[in-house]
């Protein structure tokens, strides 16, 4: 399919230009902080001649726009640089291929959570709306979109974990070593980001459920004759899909504030808690490189929303 | 008459809004016989659509509908439970509806509604692709194959009506309730589709009620017209009886309106006044406010249906002829 290809080259060259205008944010924004950050990684007490090394090897000599530029070239070829601080300087992007995997799985667990209970409540509330099971499930989703992720942690932990010792309170296997014990040790972390999600998921579904069962093309299958299953299935739910995927991406962009936060309450070694050291630790380019790489799954994530709405809606056209 | 396919005593139907108790269709008979056209006619709010959708229990939720009975060749659909009656649904009893281009799934194609219309009537898609091509040459459209491909918001709302029609006729129901089906139309579409209706007329047995405002649209296709006011059918005859005689002054204003229409006068006559508040209606006939003959008597008690059964009326003045 040319258009669809067409469609995605599109996509992707304004997803480059966003990271772009996004990467010249964040490394101004980075620049602008006070601090050097070789005396901040070296100690007061560095000699000249170190100062001066750590600067070459950094590019930290060169004028500002000179040093954005190399490192924007340097990203084009895959390389994020070196990390001011871990190991002695070493290349980010390996760092960042090691943790990738762990955050993609925590988010990507954490959105099939949202997704399931969403899927349920939300059908059910609108199967038997005004009824006590949809007062509960709603008033649940109302308490779930304001509980904090990091406090539903804490609680899950001191439930879960410490009292019933369902699930490990602390740490995590990733799953290139073993999926199941990913799927385990990440359940606890992933509930706690998926709870806020999964309660917005479901009062969107629930009230898309409810206009759609509303519409006229409802009233004409019935009196096709058609059965109460089937107008479900294929009328109601099947269009009410289209607002409720939508809605899907635009949570996407929290999911990953979420991610940055439980991770550390978890001590999961992801991006987030990358991103998050390297911040305390004044390792600029670290910081840089993983808020590059957060836009890209974000700029990702939307693309792939827009491509399953065009799937679902034969209205809409790349 | 033969024996009447739909046969309807004493429709009621009322709404529930905000607490109040509105009765919309305020004590409906009628009777269709196969192959008859019976036209519905009245104005905006007289409960016409109410009527239809009463009839084929798909009035919104917020309704109360009853009936002395409500009868298909003889059985009272009022003791059917709901699953019984979506049986009859779509087997004896169709409707056409107001505005087509909403009545589709916006997520499916043409080809699995209609596909979708021939599981429905034989239990199984066998043969489906052929019975669709079959059923939308039926009502007019030469490239079958073209428009089964199309998704519902590619279709005019023309060819959407036609393709509505194509799968109710599919369904080869006893009774069809076609309501105002081509108001939604420009007029050149809306002549088409009704000249499709008057050429389905002679070769389907099926009983019509053809629900509309425009009583040259009912003259030029019912074989009966009920005229509805208020709630109520106010006069029901022959359609050439009732347009060269008629005898409620509604109707006589309706057919003086089309009359006016037809000859492009320049001046056209209108029924002054407005519909009852049926939240609170007045005593006596509930046309006595805008009536040019009325009397004293009609407004103090509601007059029963007079005249033959062939052409009754609701109207004191009848008893005067």
């Amino acid at each position: 399919m040319p258009r669809a290809a067409l469609y995605i080259a599109g996509r992707l060259a304004g997803a480059l230009a966003t990271i772009a205008v996004g990467a010249l944010v964040v490394f101004f924004v980075m620049r602008a902080a006070s601090g050097d950050p070789a005396l901040a990684v070296l100690g007061e007490n560095a000699t000249p001649e170190a100062v001066a090394a750590f600067r070459a090897k950094h590019h930290l000599d060169a004028p500002l726009v000179a040093q954005f530029l190399i490192w924007l070239a340097g990203m084009l070829r895959g390389d994020f640089g070196l990390s001011l601080t871990i190991a002695g300087g070493i290349p980010i992007a390996q760092l960042m291929a090691a943790r990738l995997p762990i955050t993609a799985f925590v988010g990507l667990y954490a959105v099939v959570i949202a997704v399931l209970i969403s899927l349920i409540m939300g059908t059910i509330a609108a199967l038997r709306r005004g009824r006590a099971v949809d007062t509960v499930a709603t008033s649940v989703a109302v308490l779930g979109i304001s509980m904090p992720d990091f406090w539903l942690s804490y609680v899950l932990v001191f439930a879960l974990a410490l009292g019933w010792k369902l699930f490990p309170a602390y740490g995590f296997t990733s799953p290139v070593d073993s999926l199941a014990g990913a799927l385990y040790s990440g359940f606890l972390p992933a509930l706690a980001i998926a709870a806020p999600m999964a309660a917005v998921f479901a009062r969107m579904l629930r009230t898309s459920l409810l206009e759609t069962a509303s519409r006229e093309y409802v009233v004409v299958a019935r009196s096709l004759g058609f059965s109460k299953p089937f107008i479900f299935r294929q009328y109601v739910f099947r269009n009410a899909l289209i607002p409720y995927v939508t809605v899907i991406g635009l949570q996407i962009r929290y999911l990953l504030g979420g991610v940055v936060v439980i991770e550390r309450i978890f001590g999961i070694q992801g991006l987030g808690s990358l991103a998050v050291d390297a911040a305390f630790a004044r390792d600029y380019p670290t910081v840089q490189a993983c808020t590059v790489v957060f836009l890209g799954i974000v700029l990702l994530v939307n693309v792939v929303v827009d491509l399953v709405c065009v799937a679902l809606d034969p209205r809409r056209t790349l | 008459m033969t024996e009447a396919v739909l046969e309807v005593r004493d429709l009621r139907t009322r709404f529930a809004i905000h607490g109040a108790s509105i009765e919309v269709v305020r004590g409906v008979d009628l009777a269709v016989a196969p192959g008859e056209v019976l036209g519905l006619i009245g104005e905006s709010g007289s409960g016409k659509t109410v009527t239809g959708l009463s009839i084929l229990r798909l009035a919104p939720e917020n309704a109360r509908v009853s009936a002395r009975s409500i009868a298909v060749q003889g059985q009272d659909l009022q003791a059917l439970s709901d699953a019984a009656f979506d049986e009859l649904r779509g087997r004896r009893l169709a409707m056409i509806f107001q505005n087509p281009v909403g009545a589709f799934n916006p997520a499916k194609r043409v080809d699995w509604h209609l596909r979708q219309v021939v599981i429905r009537r034989q239990g199984q898609d066998a043969g489906w692709a052929e019975a669709a091509r079959a059923a939308l040459i039926g009502v007019g459209i030469p490239h079958p194959d073209r428009v089964l491909r199309l998704y519902p918001h590619q279709l005019s709302g023309g060819m959407a009506q036609r393709i509505l029609i194509a799968m109710v006729l599919a369904l080869e129901p006893d009774l069809i309730v076609a309501d105002e089906p081509t108001t939604n139309l420009d007029n050149i579409v809306e002549r088409q589709i009704l000249a499709l209706f008057r050429r389905l007329q002679g070769r389907l047995s099926a009983a019509f009620i053809f629900i509309t405002h425009d009583m040259s649209i009912a003259a030029a296709l019912c074989d009966r017209i009920a005229v509805m006011y208020a709630g109520r059918i106010v006069e029901v005859g022959p359609t050439a009886e009732v347009f060269a005689r008629p005898r409620h002054p509604y109707t006589k204003g309706l057919v003086a309106t089309a009359l006016a229409l037809k000859h492009k006068a320049e001046r056209l006559k209108e029924i002054a006044g407005e519909l009852p508040n049926l939240a609170a209606p007045p005593p006596g006939c509930l046309f006595a406010p805008r009536c040019a003959e009325v009397m004293a008597r009609c407004r103090g008690e509601e007059p029963p249906a007079l005249g033959p059964a062939s052409h009754r009326v609701r109207c004191f003045r009848v008893e005067d002829a």
